[in-house]
């Protein structure tokens, strides 16, 4: 692996990220990028540093870039370059991803009452089937769509390995609802993760992102609880009071939601003064 | 949700204060690579910083006006046969900025004496 070939991995990476913006961002990120591959390469070779080590620190510098990559694409796409891009107050313009937590949290919390009465007979077939489907799966990949939402918009800021430990905790969570439900506990892990991170940079009250780990660690428990004794969910005596131990996950995130799309809303009305 | 006004995250801060020395070497303007470099050394750090990570914090500081920036002449760029280069310099603002951490960081600093006391 030679030190051009990385570079020319990073190239190409450029490229694509950068690919449909206009025509002078992308082309200054381009000329920006070439001239530090540049640089990197004339130093090592000043200093004698052998190709295999230069390599491995482009491609490391690559790797670790790419959250920030697609977070200053998205808000090029997303806020254009008009004069409210300018300001200094930062406002997450997430009206999606907020929507996205609200009703992920509702569907989540809805899923939980409801499996506390019905236990394991889940209906498979009906209007109540397809509505708890909806509630139960459609809500969680809300709100694994939502994590890796706000992981991409706050990408530079989030140190990278509690970044992807929520990125792949999303991820890992919203495919356990394909089978491996176990893994599920993915997605409050990858979560309080990501608040604690976006409470800690200023861009979520502290308060919220403390409650929020505070809820993703009571759904650790409920899982806990149901691996070690996958009975407790067999009847709604011990089913509700374990499964209640879940509700403020999602309550928490209804609120994050409702904070996102206030956000949203707040930064509008910035653009429009 | 709303970022604290003003509010620097430490990369961004690191990159002001790497700015900083190389303007007090007598660089009055510095490109990418060669604040990736400072910060490194400044961080005891083992690889620079990430490209996506490092263009994106000057991205931000320039838009917020803590740096200013400039291409050089693509003529001079084909002279030494190299890739064009962007160059950054410190703002006034960027300047006021450093000084308001520091002056945050004497506070913060201050104060402890005066806590391990209590």
């Amino acid at each position: 692996m030679s030190a051009e070939w990385s570079a020319a991995v990073v190239r190409r990476w450029v490229r694509l990220y950068t690919r449909g913006l206009p025509t002078d961002i992308r082309e200054q990120r381009r000329d920006e990028i070439d001239d530090d591959l540049w640089c990197q390469a004339a130093d090592a070779a000043t200093s004698g540093r052998p190709e295999r080590s230069l390599s491995g620190e482009v491609l490391a510098r690559f790797l670790f870039g790419i959250p920030a990559d697609l977070s200053w694409r998205a808000a090029h796409i997303r806020l254009g370059r008009g004069p409210a891009t300018s300001r200094r107050s930062y406002v997450m313009n997430a009206p999606g991803r907020g929507l996205a937590a609200i009703l992920g949290g509702i569907g989540w919390g809805i899923g939980l009452v409801v499996q506390g009465f019905v236990g394991r007979d889940w209906p498979t077939e009906g209007p109540v089937a397809l509505t708890l489907m909806l509630a139960v799966v459609g809500g969680s990949w809300m709100l694994a769509g939502a994590t890796v939402g706000l992981t991409i918009g706050a990408a530079d800021r989030l140190r990278t390995p509690l970044a992807l430990l929520a990125g792949l905790g999303a991820i890992v969570g919203a495919a356990s609802l394909l089978g491996n439900y176990g893994w599920v506990v993915a997605l409050p892990i990858g979560s309080a993760a990501l608040m604690w991170e976006l409470g800690r940079i200023g861009v979520l009250g502290t308060w919220m992102a403390r409650a929020h780990v505070i809820a993703a660690s009571l759904v650790l428990v409920v899982i806990g609880l149901w691996l070690a004794n996958p009975a407790i969910l067999d009847g709604p005596a011990t089913a509700v009071p374990a499964l209640s131990l879940g509700v403020p996950y999602g309550l928490s995130w209804v609120a994050i939601g409702w904070s996102l799309l206030r956000g949203a809303s707040v930064r509008r009305r910035a653009a429009l003064a | 949700m709303r970022r604290k006004v003003g509010a620097l995250v430490p990369l961004e801060v690191t990159i002001l204060e790497a700015a900083a020395e190389l303007q007090l070497g007598g660089q009055a303007e510095v490109h990418g690579y060669q604040l990736a470099s400072v910060i490194r050394d400044m961080r005891h750090a083992r690889r620079l910083t990430a490209y996506g990570t490092l263009y994106k914090a000057l991205s931000r500081l320039e838009r917020d006006g803590f740096l200013a920036s400039r291409w050089e002449d693509p003529n001079e760029a084909a002279a030494d046969g190299r890739p064009r280069r962007r160059f950054y310099r410190l703002t006034l603002e960027g300047e006021g900025a450093l000084s308001d951490v520091n002056a945050a960081r004497r506070e913060v600093a201050a104060k402890r004496p005066a806590a391990a006391a209590v």
